[in-house]
């Protein structure tokens, strides 16, 4: 049984589509993350699962059951917001146990089950202390707190680390990767951080205009992106894309030239449009001063450490990004010589879809 | 250098500032002086401090009687304009439904309305209703003159906290009105204490209507009491005594404001200042 | 997600107060104002537009007029440039900022009763406060001016309002002033800005609409101004002083007799409406201009 199941859902807002034909289904257990620029529909999505916002059409199901009309409350989901959203007014052992006290439960079954959530996250200590006087890390352990005490089928996460510092960010997302292992829970979350989306999910959902873009573990979204979209939108810096002035297919390969050189892939397996465009990632550039395909100026160097930003222009004008490991000396004006090495081609047709996925 | 560029303008403020606190510190001085010292001995402090001008006020010039009238009344006024106008800011500025910026538009007019209009219909609707020298009357007058300003100033209150707290008491399981009465209203009570603050002062100060609802003189607020102690003060010229009933008057809202002065101005200027 | 119920429960108790006790009762005014009603409990003829038609003829109705005319422009004259003048000193880097603010609001939340009983003793020809300062400083011809005299007591009475509302409008443009994000200041006098050019090209234009809040709340008080010169008026409020709040109280209530002309007063509260609502509106389009983001 599926733990969470979207089926033709569309969302509108007056004349805005905000979600077009969301279908999306979630095994019991699995870490889902909805990624995507802003305004593309995930945190919508998110809030019509939490039952925030109305859905115009399709079906919502949690464990098999339709909820689709029902409160939020009734959904046995449980949220933590961007901002942690949580009360000033109350403590955070108020805080934790504040949707039991609604549910009106026994005081000493609060007061054991917010103990037991506070251990986990390791804020025992902080349990009599305003959400005021906790530093941003801490707030953010009480509003998981809050969520892990009802116990909820589906845990629902809006962005919940953008408002931390870069540091504790890697912190606590490496504790949420832990958290999803000791509770074994299902785990939907929102973000427009693809490293958190590479690095926290089972699968990630990549969303655009309203619309699902891809779904598929990580590794796949970013070796196959289906389109365009997915190929620039994975990966960091982005990938370019370059016009191509042409192709051949000789038996079992692909020859495409482009910025008056060529490349040699193995043929698609199903290839079904025509390609047009290349894409090429940072890293698909390696050194070769003997035999380069081709030698972009330099326009800007960033020295990494570990590695080499180059932001070069390609004879026909177009900006490339090269990132090369080490340290490279290189400067301004510099022609660097260069071989293309497609670790995992990207050739798109027309309509932008990627012939390789 | 600085210091001599920043003189004027320091002798300019100080010059206003020490007129606005000598005037106020000379009528609270004077409330202790004889008769014969207020008219002679200008901004010296009193001789001896003469409590008998209080008790002179407090009793024969009842003050004393009014001054309980006025605590009642502008005390169950300012309690009755927070319990209706909170809960309708609450929905004015947060619930969704059709009309409610005209119904809002509508709450808001009143403040543009000029008193004085209201002076012959509101006379005629309390005397209708039985209610005319009454305090019972004139609460419900206070009420219903403060509900626009107490409305915005607090729908402006509620528009300013996150939307996020309401989305989480909803997953935490709160009702609308329980979402509204532990979180909302809790996260709310700083605007209600400056819209209580607010009304109190006014109320207290308040003296248009009260003149026109009110005739009998055991009915008479403070500022009315005051009003007929003022025009008595022209046969009797007794300054000390119409001063000592100033000071009666005044202390309260002085207190308070010195207290509190700073929730005040920042309610006064929310809406002004967006 | 707030229901309909509650939003029923919620907004409706305050609706009916106001309603029925300030915006009907104000809607009546016009009804009335078509009467000749001398009186609760006798019986008003309609006389359509007469009421007016008298208005136009009386010339203690033009004497309020132009009181409250005088005191619109003359006294907003004075009230603002004051207000902008010490909202300029106080944010010029002194020390203090919050305690002269403290002070100049003072006058506002003290009852009108108990200032205008103060500046009578200040007025007061013999031993007030203003004209023996006048003498200990030598200037005893002025000394011995009586400032409530016929003459004089409109404009004693505007000085001591002046005095009043400076201090509660210098705090709205304090407040605005306060929005202004100094590095606009800092940037201005890198480019090598004067105080004027400063406050000519930021503050003004930054504080744009709290100007156009702080006219239209001055419009609504001058209008409907009515406590501060009535008790400055004690027992027998002289003409001088009427304003059309006071002229149409006098008119309904009568001072020491009662005079009860309710229709006739209840056209003084249209007029004072109409004043109000159309100078609102004319200040609201003369100052309209696009939104600043900042």
């Amino acid at each position: 049984m599926t733990a969470f199941e979207a089926i033709s859902l569309d969302k509108h807002y007056g004349e805005f589509h905000a979600l077009k034909d969301i279908n999306l289904s979630v095994e019991p257990g699995e870490f889902i993350v909805l990624v995507g620029p802003s305004g593309c529909g995930k945190s919508t999505l998110m809030r019509t699962i939490a039952g925030l916002e109305k859905v115009t059409s399709g079906d919502l199901k949690i464990d098999g059951r339709s909820v689709t009309g029902l409160l939020p409350k009734e959904r046995d989901v449980a949220m933590v917001f961007q901002s942690y959203a949580l009360y000033p007014h109350m403590t955070v052992a108020e805080n934790i146990g504040f949707g039991m006290k609604i549910a009106k439960r026994p005081k000493a079954e609060i007061q054991e089950k917010v103990l037991a959530a506070a251990k986990v996250l390791k804020i025992e200590d902080y349990l009599n202390r305003k959400p005021k006087a906790l530093s941003g890390g801490q707030r953010q352990r009480v509003a998981i707190g809050r969520a892990i005490v009802r116990d909820p089928k589906i845990f629902l996460f809006d962005e919940p680390l953008s408002n931390l510092d870069a540091a504790l960010r890697v912190e606590m997302r490496v504790e949420l990767a832990r958290l999803h292992k000791q509770l074994d829970a299902t785990m939907i979350y929102v973000t427009h951080d693809q490293v958190e989306a590479m690095t926290l999910a089972d699968r990630i959902v990549v969303m655009n205009g309203g619309v699902i873009e891809q779904i598929g573990a990580p590794l796949d979204l970013f070796n196959r992106p289906r389109n365009k979209f997915v190929a620039g939108f994975l990966g960091q810096p982005p990938a370019i894309f370059v016009r191509l002035d042409g192709h051949e297919v000789k038996g079992s390969r692909l020859q495409v030239q482009f910025s008056g050189t060529s490349v040699d892939l193995p043929a698609p397996e199903n290839q079904t449009g025509t390609p047009v465009e290349i894409g090429l990632r940072p890293d698909f550039f390696e050194l070769d001063p003997e035999n380069p395909d081709l030698s972009p100026q330099v326009e800007v160097v960033e020295q990494l450490g570990d590695t080499t930003l180059l932001y070069t222009r390609l004879p026909d004008g177009q900006q490339a990004t090269v990132q090369l490991p080490g340290q490279v000396t290189a400067k301004s004006g510099d022609r660097i010589p260069l071989r293309i090495k497609c670790k995992s081609p990207l050739i798109f047709d027309e309509a932008g879809r990627n012939l390789f996925a | 250098m600085t210091l001599l560029r920043r003189l004027p303008a320091y002798i300019a403020i100080w010059a206003w500032v020490a007129f606005t606190v000598a005037a106020i510190l000379w009528v609270v001085m004077s409330a202790f002086k004889s008769k014969r010292e207020v008219l002679r001995s200008g901004l010296k402090p009193p001789a001896e401090l003469r409590w008998e001008n209080f008790e002179t006020a407090w009793t024969i010039g009842r003050l004393g009687e009014f001054f309980s009238n006025s605590v009642v009344i502008v005390c169950l006024s300012v309690l009755l304009i927070l319990v209706v106008s909170t809960p309708a800011a609450y929905v004015l500025s947060r619930a969704k439904f059709r009309g409610r910026e005209s119904l809002t538009n509508l709450f808001v007019i009143g403040m543009g309305i000029p008193i004085p209009m209201l002076f012959i219909p509101i006379f005629g609707i309390l005397a209708w209703l039985r209610l005319s020298d009454s305090l019972t009357g004139l609460t419900i007058v206070f009420v219903a003159i403060s509900i626009p300003f107490t409305v915005y100033l607090l729908t402006g209150f509620f528009a300013s906290l996150p939307s996020e707290l309401e989305a989480a008491s909803l997953l935490d399981g709160c009702s609308d009105f329980q979402t509204f009465r532990y979180v909302m209203l809790p996260m709310a009570m700083p605007g209600v204490a400056t819209a209580a603050i607010l009304n109190f002062i006014w109320l207290w100060n308040e003296y248009q209507l009260s003149l026109v609802i009110l005739n009998s003189p055991e009915n008479r607020t403070l500022p009315l009491g005051l009003y007929s102690l003022q025009n008595a003060m022209q046969y009797t010229s007794d300054w000390p005594g119409l001063f000592a009933g100033v000071t009666i008057v005044i202390i309260p809202t002085i207190l308070v404001y010195a207290v509190l002065s700073e929730k005040m101005i920042s309610g006064m200027t929310m809406g002004a200042v967006k | 997600m707030i229901g309909k119920r509650l939003i029923g429960l919620f907004v409706t108790p305050a609706l009916a107060i106001y309603l029925c006790f300030f915006l009907i009762p104000t809607g009546f005014t016009f009804y009335f104002s078509l009467f000749d009603w001398s009186g609760f409990g006798t019986e008003a003829q309609f006389i359509g537009f007469d009421n007016y038609r008298r208005l136009w003829n009386d010339p203690t109705f033009w004497l309020s007029f132009r009181n409250t005319l005088a005191l619109l422009f003359v006294g907003g004259f004075f009230v603002f440039v004051l207000a902008f003048l010490y909202t300029i000193l106080i944010n010029s880097g002194i020390w203090g900022k919050k305690l002269f603010r403290l002070v100049f609001f003072l006058p506002n939340v003290v009852s009108v009763v108990a200032l205008s009983a103060m500046w009578a003793y200040i007025y007061n020809p013999r031993y007030g406060l203003l004209n023996t300062s006048l003498k200990a400083v030598g200037l005893d011809e002025m000394g011995r001016t009586l400032w409530t005299s016929p003459d004089n007591i409109f404009w004693a009475m505007l000085a001591a309002l002046v005095w009043v509302f400076t201090g509660f409008f210098l705090i709205l443009l304090l407040a605005g002033v306060d929005k202004i994000p100094p590095d606009m200041y800092e940037a201005a006098d890198l480019e090598g800005a004067n105080l004027w050019h400063k406050f000519w090209y930021i503050t003004v234009p930054m504080i744009w609409d709290v100007m156009t809040i702080s006219f239209v709340i001055w419009i609504i008080n001058a209008v409907k101004m009515f406590e501060f010169p009535f008790a400055f008026g004690f027992l027998q409020v002289p003409q001088q002083l009427y304003t059309l709040g006071i002229y149409l109280y006098i008119m309904g209530f009568g001072q020491r007799d009662p005079i009860y002309q309710l229709g006739y007063a209840t056209a003084i509260g249209v007029v004072m409406l109409v004043l109000a609502f159309s100078l609102i509106v004319l200040v609201r389009r003369l100052m309209r201009r696009d939104q600043l983001e900042f």
